[in-house]
């Protein structure tokens, strides 16, 4: 290059661009030493650096990887330098060494630490870590920014929305998948391809891990999936464990990157184990080349790191995560219940949801700060890709920003401020969206004037970026008692959008039977009708099982459940397991069933027993004292902690009984102390905290659950303001403990009147009383005691 | 190599604090249940490096700046020319069915915690197992393993053992702030290679990081390890 060009000058002129091989191995054969911190070698032996990055470009590198991998505030935390100090010593040492020969990339690897919810370390966290990289690194004058060896999807949404968000550098994202084509956290290449369309990046691929060989067929699907400009960057072959070598050479390893020519791919290097010796391999196989054009296929898809979902025939948006008209959910709200709102979601997921719709909206809550917990809450135990429905744009970005993966939104309309407020956050994050066919003036009465909004839609859209792929129309399902003739029109119109504009279609479907007798049968009527239309993504309770048989039925009967496979696994031994739980009678009394852990029968026996006794009857003289004996039963050792959960989750059964009982009757479940739980900063394991959860509260305690790896400053601040006299701390490692006491000390110091009890694997009577607690407990059934004689 | 080949589902029991025999049944068929589920779910991975071990350097390994710190490893590898260091997890996916099975049934989550606890150690005698077999035919011997946490050598040393077997890229396994390994159900340990026949002197209460707190000693008994 006689006149160094801009990157986008490259990646229009030149047929393939090619970067540069390992640094790690270089420095490893000139001793470096295992575990040291590679990016401190440029100060302590900047000619070496210098001597690699020269041999690249000499060996015909067009991009050269500063010696930055590693340089974030989390590995550099004992280091003598800032990020700062190495990123642009590292920087200006390769940019000598480039000459304007090649340009020079801010290499940027993973944090090291796992985000949430695997590990510690929050998505929020992330974006800064990486945000002090990005600026020092387009600060030193770097001309391009490189996201490598990234196997955590979320990691790689911080860090390219740190990028987009801070600096202007053109951005390379290349993940590592093992040969399962999974990362190692999961992450799929279709859901990679996902999520970097969407934010926009310059380029995408895959680097390390396996040889060149090993990765073509990830390169192959990935081709597929993207228009971008693909990289590939391979180990120089597979790793000896013993030796500690890669086993293949650099004329087999240029010979094997004939084959990703021919894919289109246009941007080539290498990865551990390879030298300048195999980057002229790949310069040789390159040498009067040209690069393949590509076409990847458009399709309409969603995704989590490990789900992706494509809208190529009827998939289940499941409605149940909506406050609407539910008191029980409305409470759960109110009270952070987060527990009842994900096990609304891991139902409707087991009862076959494809996708999960997440509404929020409640007079007086915060509405974008639930969505974003309960978006993260959700992704943490489930895998399927989330609609973020709301009505607050503040909410739709909260929850767009934290999603894991590419979402829905749900929704905009016809009306420009609309449009014109949420379609640049849809584009930003790169989500899918449902218009709903109506404007300022309402809903149409006519399917052609709900076309023409379609219309609208899909071109205001388009015009902010957004494929038309990723536009869903929701056509409007009306009361058919209230306006005769509107199911007619409605499903007209999903017809009209289907055919004339191609786009996916939505619809909520249950609204059509308001006010008739046997909603249900209207209900899976009009959902056969509007599916006939080409309705793709019905809005449904899937746990109803009428509703969920028309579904599976449509899919044999349009045969896209080929040889009705799905169809025959789920129905074909139905009737007989449904008669024989209807058979069951419940004959034990309840201290019975709940010593067993029956929980069905237990919520039966409740329900049996209720037409007889008062509500409070049933709970002081039948729960608690079975609750009691199976305490005592732990406690000497005839029952085990499994068999003790399960009894105490049929207990549970038969209080939800009692508590709707009294909800019913317009009383409020009489509720008992208040107390806090939560797992001390720094600790992530959190599952005895759970289970003294269980136990409490099915003693009737309000537990008041902070979850892990909670700051010293929530637990004193939420003990003040709920007034909480009984706070529970767990902490399972030996270096955690130290921010149990630390947590303790802030709390007597604010002054707030309480007990502290404090359990785990490694804490003991003498060390809880060292560190001030007022309370040990050995397990759950001890925190139950404790709590009775510190509350009552 | 098969690297996950059974659960102890014996094991299983002890560490829900079962010591009865014999084992309830609702117990067992949770236990078997969970079992299955672990097998079919877990996805294995390790790493391991072999170094000489510099004792005149205050028990550095060659070829890094690190050293084992402790009495009681220095015990443990007595006539030890060299170590293997390794890294072994069962993955995230477990850490995953852990979490989304506490929100819908404790009790069972409960028994998968302590089944994915029996497969990491299964998965760690199978890797045991291999690294023997290889040096076996160079008249090498080896230790049991030795991990941080046991005696007095220091948890901390769980992060330098990722850092210098570059676990994070090689398996995904790293270690957050506060010391805790993820996955969870993830092990480090240190392995002594002699020229000599070794007696299994590791194992038992003394060397067991627990045993200052553990609940089977406390009763007066022993995990059985």
């Amino acid at each position: 290059m006689a006149n160094k060009q801009t990157l986008h000058e490259l990646l229009l002129n030149k047929e393939f661009i090619l970067l540069d091989g390992a640094m790690g191995t270089m420095l490893q054969n000139s001793g470096l030493k295992l575990g040291e911190i590679p990016e401190t070698l440029c100060f302590s032996n900047e000619d070496a650096i210098l001597a690699v990055h020269k041999m690249y470009v000499d060996a015909g590198s067009d991009i050269i990887y500063a010696n930055t991998f590693g340089a974030n505030e989390k590995k550099l935390a004992h280091a003598s330098y800032s990020v700062e100090e190495i990123i642009t010593k590292a920087i200006s040492i390769a940019k000598r060494a480039a000459e304007e020969k090649a340009l020079v990339a801010l290499d940027i690897g993973p944090i090291g630490e796992m985000l949430e919810p695997n590990g510690a370390l929050t998505f929020e966290e992330a974006y800064e870590i990486f945000r002090r990289q990005l600026i020092a690194g387009e600060k030193a004058g770097a001309d391009l920014v490189v996201f490598e060896t990234m196997t955590d999807l979320y990691e790689v949404k911080a860090a390219v929305l740190a990028a987009k968000e801070n600096i202007s550098l053109p951005i390379f994202v290349t993940m590592t998948f093992e040969e399962n084509k999974r990362t190692f956290t999961g992450c799929s290449i279709a859901a990679m391809a996902a999520l970097l369309n969407g934010l926009g990046v310059d380029a995408m691929g895959i680097n390390c891990s396996l040889g060149p060989d090993e990765i073509f067929p990830m390169a192959l699907e990935l081709s597929t999936k993207t228009e971008l400009p693909i990289i590939i960057k391979a180990n120089a072959g597979l790793p000896n464990l013993i030796t500690n070598s890669y086993d293949i050479t650099p004329e087999l390893f240029g010979e094997s990157m004939n084959q990703y020519v021919d894919i289109g791919v246009k941007i080539m290097g290498g990865c551990c184990g390879t030298t300048p010796a195999y980057i002229e391999q790949i310069k040789n196989t390159l040498e009067g080349k040209t690069c393949v054009p590509r076409t990847a296929t458009r399709e309409s898809v969603v995704c989590t790191p490990t789900d992706t979902v494509y809208i190529n025939q009827v998939k289940v948006i499941g409605e149940r995560i909506n406050p609407t008209g539910k008191k029980r959910f409305q409470q759960a709200l109110k009270e952070n219940d987060l527990d009842y709102i994900i096990a609304q979601g891991i139902e409707q997921a087991d009862a076959g949801a494809d996708i999960l719709d997440v509404n929020v909206g409640l007079p007086k809550i915060d509405e974008p700060a639930m969505m974003k917990m309960v978006v993260k809450s959700l992704q943490s135990v489930i895998s399927l890709p989330l609609q973020i429905d709301s009505s607050d744009p503040a909410a739709i970005e909260a929850g767009l920003r934290v999603y894991n993966g590419k979402p829905i939104v749900n929704s905009v309309n016809g009306k420009d401020e609309i449009l014109d407020t949420i379609l640049p956050i849809v584009k930003k994050y790169g989500a899918s969206v449902v218009g709903l066919t109506l404007d300022e003036r309402g809903i149409p009465k006519t399917a052609q004037e709900r076309l023409a909004i379609a219309q609208k839609i899909l071109d205001r859209a388009q015009s902010y970026g957004i494929p038309k792929e990723d536009v869903f129309i929701d056509c409007l399902t009306l009361t058919v008692s209230a306006e005769p003739g509107s199911a007619d029109v409605t499903l007209e119109a999903v017809s009209a959008v289907k055919k004339t504009l191609g786009l996916k279609t939505v619809l909520g479907v249950s609204n059509i039977s308001f006010g008739l007798p046997s909603r249900g049968l209207i209900n899976r009527t009009f959902l056969t009708l509007a599916m006939g239309a080409g309705l793709d993504l019905p809005i449904i309770n899937p746990n109803n099982r009428d509703i969920a048989e028309s579904v599976a039925a449509f899919r044999v009967l349009k045969g896209t459940d080929q040889n009705a496979a799905a169809f025959i696994e789920r129905y074909a031994n139905q009737d007989s397991s449904a008669s024989a739980n209807d058979s069951k009678e419940t004959e034990h009394d309840i201290s019975y069933t709940i010593l067993k852990g029956l929980k069905e029968e237990t919520k039966k026996k409740a329900k049996q027993m209720l037409i007889e006794e008062e509500p409070l009857v049933l709970v002081n003289q039948f729960l608690i004292p079975a609750l009691d004996r199976v305490g005592e039963l732990f406690e000497v050792g005839k029952i085990f902690l499994p068999q003790l959960l399960s009894a105490a989750e049929a207990a549970s059964s038969a209080f939800d009984v009692v508590k709707d009982a009294l909800l019913k009757s317009g009383n409020n479940a009489p509720v008992k102390n208040k107390i806090i739980l939560a797992t001390v900063k720094g600790d992530i394991h959190d599952i005895g905290k759970n289970i003294v959860k269980v136990i409490l509260e099915n003693y009737g305690y309000r537990v008041i659950d902070l979850g892990k790896d909670v700051p010293i400053e929530t637990v004193v601040e939420t003990a003040i303001k709920e007034d909480v006299k009984l706070i529970g701390l767990s902490a399972l490692m030996t270096t955690t403990l130290k921010s149990m006491e630390e947590t303790i000390s802030a709390l007597r110091k604010s002054g707030h009147k309480c007990h502290v009890l404090v359990g785990g694997a490694v804490l003991t009577e003498d060390y809880a009383k060292m560190i001030g607690a007022d309370f040990y407990a050995k397990d759950a059934k001890q925190s139950a005691d404790i709590a009775k004689k510190v509350l009552g | 190599m098969e690297l996950l080949t059974n659960i102890d589902e014996a094991e299983a029991a002890r560490y829900l604090g079962c010591q009865v025999n014999p084992v309830p049944s609702d117990i067992k068929i949770r236990i078997a249940k969970a079992s299955e589920l672990i097998m079919n779910t877990a996805i294995p991975r390790y790493v391991y490096h072999i170094f000489t071990i510099l004792p005149e350097n205050g028990y550095e390994l060659s070829g890094t700046n690190f050293s084992l710190m402790g009495n009681d490893i220095k015990k443990h590898l007595e006539g030890c020319h060299a170590c293997v260091l390794m890294a072994a997890t069962i993955g995230n996916e477990i850490d995953q069915l852990i979490r989304k099975t506490q929100i819908t049934d404790m009790a069972q989550a409960v028994v998968l915690d302590t089944c994915a606890s029996a497969a990491i150690e299964n998965v760690c005698d199978n890797i045991e197992m291999e690294i023997m077999t290889a040096l076996l035919k160079d008249n090498l011997y080896i230790t049991n393993r030795f991990s941080p946490g046991y005696g007095d050598m220091p948890l901390a040393l769980q992060k330098d053992f990722c850092q210098i077997l570059d676990t994070s890229r090689k398996m995904g396994l790293s270690v957050s702030e506060g010391g805790i390994m993820t996955p969870f159900k993830s092990v480090t340990a240190v392995i002594g290679i002699s020229h000599q026949k070794q007696q299994k002197h590791a194992g038992g209460c003394p060397t067991c990081s627990l045993q200052d707190t553990c609940a089977f000693k406390k009763g007066g008994q022993t995990c059985g390890k």
